[in-house]
């Protein structure tokens, strides 16, 4: 399925390789290349690429390529997915997935590569499973193992591996029984140049950590479930359940992992938390209809190729702007209704340009703590099937997703 | 650290690796092999160390054992002689009774690559599929498709293969699934894994224990099941409800396509699964991954072929926003042209006009992406005559953005239909008229001179003067023949007299009786649903086609047939596809007649009359199925006279063709039973040998493509 991956970075450099059937040269490689100097912007590769014997999947995540050589038909979506699961575990095991910790950590990167995939076949993706096999490199175990000379290595297999039950491990006890759940809701829109909206939508998430011992068997109820849009659940809800009583019950896998997936998107339901004047000046409304503050605003700005500088002042945060990239980002911070941020100066043009002919158009980034936009909320957790009482919790926290307006 | 060249590092990584100090110390000693792998990943050579990292595989350090391996199975290749002697430890490994060792150990033995290894491996895998951890099981399944390409493309092992059937039952789902991958590999010669009824009911019973790659796979797998009553395909059906609702847009997508290849003969069900996942795959269509982003409106687009409209009420999900890249965006907006409706028309365009003027930061890929809008403008102005004004408005201004061939000619046939009501309409062609010189396009100049024909007629006085110089300009001045003949066409056509300049040039404007949604043909979902979640919606089928030919030469024919096995039967050549068939003889000048019938007696005529031009053998195995290759040939436009029936032996068909020189192309394809070849004998009207060449080049195309799928 797939052959080879390889790791690029954006100045086209090749740092990792890895083959899982034979090994394909390199030099496959200069199609993507071709590819990324004909889309003249390198982000703009498209995912993927015909050459004469194989089929280049890559996806772009963190500045960083993951191309992927395929030589059979296989479903698009499934490399796509498997490639940012790669990408995930990067991220979960050195904390960030860039050039310098792949190449930092390269043993590891092979060795996580080598369980991921065999023969091509995805194997182990299961971060909890994955790190039960190749411990991650962790400071104090850097320093311990430099001591001792012990491996990063766990002796012992997964329990997990054992169990019939996707992810849950058979006969674990844990001393805190707990179970969160994170309500994550993001906002796409589209704000048009009169502050109407265009587009808006609610792509909302519950991600789950949980930590029982046994087998527990959970129902996770709503106070509006019928507020969901599209559901997609994780392989362990009964679907059935959800289908006939529109509860959620299941029995967890062990760790960090999505439960569900939602979307709201019927217009009227969704209200704006923030809007932004053509003028650039800020507007919070509908914050009495929650009393939540909005927080970790940010605007930025992609501004024509003929800025060289500006000179601004905003009445609250402070604003950067990169002469290469002309990006300019106002970090605002925390809106308070009676006193709107607002940022105003100068912008200067190369003498002689022409004036640009549009505005740029603005993203704009922000934080709801303790709220799911929807409305969204979550009635109460059961747990069936063992004795002990566990901890629970839920937090809700809103944030902008794709959220764009138009000048 | 300084620049080494790469002798030199091997020569001090050598002396290191062979220092008994280092040795001693095991941290140290792992250090050095760690900085052979780093340069080996650099893509260093560093098979000059293969004897000393030999030598350090022997320990009881996991990490050390990896590192060794990993080395081991990039140069094992390279150094054959010595990498026997690495095998003995791997033996040994095999049998340590730490699992998780015996499956590195196994695993690496059979990743080795290189010749003779076979031998050493086939004990330890078929020890490997008894071992009571599942983690060594795994590993050994994957070997035995690794052994099984490694002894090339020798015969099946008959005992190994009903091993792997009978673990099918394991009792973990990844050994399950890696059974059913590895089968797949090592019996594509016979088609692939079997999927019989009890195999398929197991399968649909352990779905739900899988994770998501393996439901992705066993979805595919299942594909292969035909169930034997309408009861049992129902119960199939019901079973896999869920997975339409995964979390995984693969599973999604794999589920999907099952469900539609199942219910072929139940239209009304297909039509409800693509309700169903409307919502997940509009969900996939603004997930954070770009790229799935992209897989996903592929997919929409596909679908949008056999139910039109029935994304209309989430239209402005595919309004693109600023930041998206372009594969992106030109998606969307190819999507959001095949949803306009009366309804959204309005919104649509006040988005597509903001699209002709957003992005100016990067002057480019504004043009890029304002040929495509301005050639959609094109569409709606022809499929749907109550837009117009709204175009008309949003056309001033765009001819700045434009650079591209099709999107000038797109906007002068705006320009030229429509002109009358928009202002300016003279002016921007006379921009054109004026740099007609440097103009690289002769179709440009061609679509330049109707235009400003036609908007003669509609505003003269604005107009007669540069017609005269673009008149001028044409005749007396340009190179190319087509455009110097289209001028005076029309030079002559305006001294008849501007009536009949009227009755030929003022055709209707647009087809009132074309709904935008009746319009389009729609395709059944049966056309299309066995391309579902392949790369065909990404890319097309005949590229892929091209690519799986490129291999099977490159391997011979094992490789050929291996991508055979992926192939669904189905419809051959996808109505988009039909273009790129024509294409290549295109090139080469011929150009077959379509509906061309001749009658039997006659072909049988003209048959004994003529001699054999030309005789060719192709590749071809198995039985035929005469529907679908006359489907195809169908399509290149060549009829079929005569075909026996399907498992006659010999099998025999008659074909006839006739291009547009009147040329007739009469064919016999012959099947004996004990050959694996088709004999193709060909008989031609009229000696040309072009001509001749590129027909042979349609049907073997057409030959080459069915025998693949059909093997």
């Amino acid at each position: 399925m797939i052959q080879s991956l390889f790791l690029i970075n954006c100045s086209g450099d090749i740092f990792l390789e890895k083959h899982w059937k034979s090994v394909v040269s390199q030099s496959v490689c200069d199609y993507f290349f071709e590819a990324q100097e004909k889309a003249a912007d390198v982000e703009n590769v498209p995912p993927v690429i015909s050459t004469p014997h194989h089929y280049l999947i890559s996806i772009y995540q963190d500045k960083l390529f993951f191309v992927s050589v395929i030589q059979t038909e296989v479903p698009p979506l499934f490399v796509i997915e498997f490639l940012h699961r790669v990408a995930d575990t990067f991220q979960d095991y050195f904390g960030e997935c860039s050039e310098a910790a792949i190449k930092d950590n390269v043993v590891i990167v092979y060795e996580l590569l080598e369980e991921m995939l065999d023969n091509g076949f995805p194997l182990a993706t299961e971060s909890n499973i994955l790190k039960e096999l190749i411990k991650p490199p962790t400071i104090l175990r850097s320093v311990v193992s430099s001591i001792t000379g012990s491996s990063n290595v766990g002796d012992t297999l997964p329990t997990g591996q054992l169990s019939n039950i996707p992810g849950h491990q058979v006969g674990i006890e844990y001393t805190n029984n707990e179970a969160y759940f994170d309500v994550v809701e993001e906002i796409d829109a589209i704000l048009g140049k009169s502050g109407s909206t265009v587009f808006a939508e609610i792509q909302g998430v519950i991600d789950a950590c949980i930590k029982l011992s046994g087998m527990p068997n959970l129902s996770l109820s709503f106070m509006n479930p019928r507020l969901l849009d599209d559901v997609s659940f994780h392989p362990c809800i009964r679907f059935k359940c959800w289908e006939s009583e529109r509860v959620l019950s299941f029995i967890p896998p062990d760790g960090n992992f999505r439960l569900i997936s939602y979307r709201v998107s019927s217009q009227n339901l969704v209200a704006i938390p923030a809007y932004v004047k053509h003028s650039i000046s800020f507007k919070e409304n509908s914050s009495s209809k929650y009393g939540k503050t909005i927080e970790g605003i940010t605007v930025t700005v992609h501004m024509p190729k003929v800025v060289p500088n500006m000179n601004l002042t905003p009445t609250q945060g402070s604003y950067t702007f990169d002469p290469v990239t002309k990006v300019l980002t106002w970090d605002v911070g925390k809106i308070t209704p009676q006193k709107l941020p607002s940022l105003k100066g100068l912008v200067n043009l190369q003498s002689g340009a022409p004036k640009p002919e549009e505005n740029p158009s603005l993203n704009i980034q922000f934080k709801i703590q303790q709220l799911a936009i929807s409305g969204l909320k979550v009635n109460r957790l059961d747990m069936y099937g063992e004795k002990y009482k566990p901890f629970k919790g839920v937090k809700y926290v809103t944030k902008a997703g794709k959220f764009q307006v138009r000048t | 650290m300084p620049y080494l060249g790469s002798e030199d590092v091997v020569k001090e990584l050598k002396k290191a690796l062979c220092n008994p100090h280092i040795q001693a110390d095991r941290l140290r000693y792992r250090n050095v092999i760690q900085r052979v792998i780093r340069h080996m990943t650099q893509g260093l050579d560093m098979s000059g160390v293969f004897m000393e990292m030999v030598k350090a595989s022997a320990t009881v350090d996991i990490v050390q054992k990896k590192l060794v391996y990993l080395y081991m199975c990039t140069y094992a290749p390279l150094k054959p002689d010595l990498a026997l002697l690495a095998i003995n430890t791997l033996c040994k490994d095999c049998s340590d009774p730490n699992p998780m060792v015996r499956g590195l150990a196994l695993r690496s033995m059979c990743s080795l690559r290189m010749p003779g290894v076979q031998e050493y491996i086939q004990q330890p895998i078929l020890n490997g599929l008894r071992d009571k951890a599942s983690y060594v099981r795994r590993v050994a399944v994957l070997g035995c498709a690794k052994m099984h390409n490694l002894h090339g493309d020798s015969e099946v092992d008959g005992a190994l293969v009903n091993e792997l059937y009978s673990l099918l039952r394991d009792q973990d789902p990844i050994v399950v699934v890696n059974c059913l991958r590895s089968l797949e590999e090592i019996l594509k010669q016979e088609g692939g894994v079997v999927i019989n009824k009890p195999i398929a009911h197991h399968l649909l019973n352990r779905m739900s224990k899988l994770d998501q790659w393996g439901q992705a796979e066993v979805l595919n797998f299942l594909l292969r099941y035909q169930p034997r009553s309408e009861e049992e395909l129902f119960d199939i059906l019901n079973l896999l409800d869920s997975f339409l609702k995964s979390s995984s847009p693969g599973v999604v997508m794999g589920a999907t396509k099952l469900f539609l290849i199942l219910a072929k003969k139940f239209p009304h069900v297909q039509t409800d699964v693509l309700v169903r996942v409307k919502g997940p795959l509009l969900a996939a269509c603004s997930s954070e991954s770009r790229e799935l982003c992209f897989a996903a409106l592929c997919h929409v687009r596909q679908i949008l072929h056999s139910l039109p409209g029935h994304f209309s009420s989430h239209y402005k999900k595919f309004f693109c926003s600023y930041s998206e890249p372009h594969y992106i965006k030109l998606q969307k907006v190819e999507v959001l042209c095949e949803l306009v409706n009366d309804e959204n028309v309005q919104q649509v365009l006040e988005e597509l006009r903001g699209y002709c003027t957003d992005v100016s930061a990067d002057f480019a890929q504004a043009a890029i992406f304002a040929i495509v809008v301005v050639q959609t403008f094109r569409d709606l102005v022809w499929l749907c005559p109550q837009c117009t004004e709204a175009v008309c408005q949003a056309l001033p201004g765009c001819e700045e953005n434009i650079q591209d061939s099709e999107g000038k000619q797109a906007l002068i046939w705006l320009l030229g239909v429509h002109g009358e009501r928009i202002p300016n309409a003279p002016y921007i062609l006379e921009d054109f008229v004026e740099n007609v010189k440097s103009e690289t396009f002769p179709a440009v100049k061609m679509e330049l001179l109707t235009a400003l024909v036609r908007l003669f007629l509609s505003r003269p006085a604005e107009c007669q003067d540069m017609l005269g110089r673009l008149l001028y300009y044409c005749i007396e001045e340009e190179k190319n023949m087509a455009v110097r003949d289209r001028g005076l066409f029309y030079y002559r056509l305006l001294l008849v007299g501007i009536d009949e300049v009227k009755r030929i040039l003022c055709s209707p404007k647009s087809d009132p009786s074309l709904g935008l949604l009746e319009d389009q043909a729609e395709r059944p979902v049966n056309s299309w649903a066995s391309d579902f979640n392949t790369l065909v919606p990404v890319y097309g089928k005949a590229r892929w086609a091209t690519i799986s030919k490129c291999v099977g030469a490159e391997h011979g024919g094992s490789e050929r047939s291996h991508t055979a096995s992926f192939a669904v039967s189905g419809h051959l050549i996808s109505e988009e596809n039909k273009g790129r068939v024509q294409e290549a003889p295109d090139s080469e000048t011929l150009m077959l007649v379509p509906n061309c019938q001749l009658t039997a007696e006659y072909f049988e005529k003209t048959w004994l009359s003529l001699e054999v031009a030309h005789q060719q053998v192709l590749p071809w195995q198995g039985e035929v199925h005469p529907d679908t290759l006359q489907m195809a040939l169908q399509v290149v436009n060549i009829q079929t006279i005569a075909m026996s029936r399907a498992g006659s032996q010999p099998w025999k068909a008659y074909l006839s063709a006739q291009d547009d020189t009147g040329c007739l192309f009469l064919t016999e394809l012959l099947l004996e039973s004990e050959n694996s070849e088709m004999q193709i004998s060909v008989k031609q009207s009229e000696a040309r040998t072009e001509t001749l060449n590129s027909f042979m080049s349609v049907l073997e195309t057409v030959i080459g493509t069915i025998g693949d799928i059909k093997s």
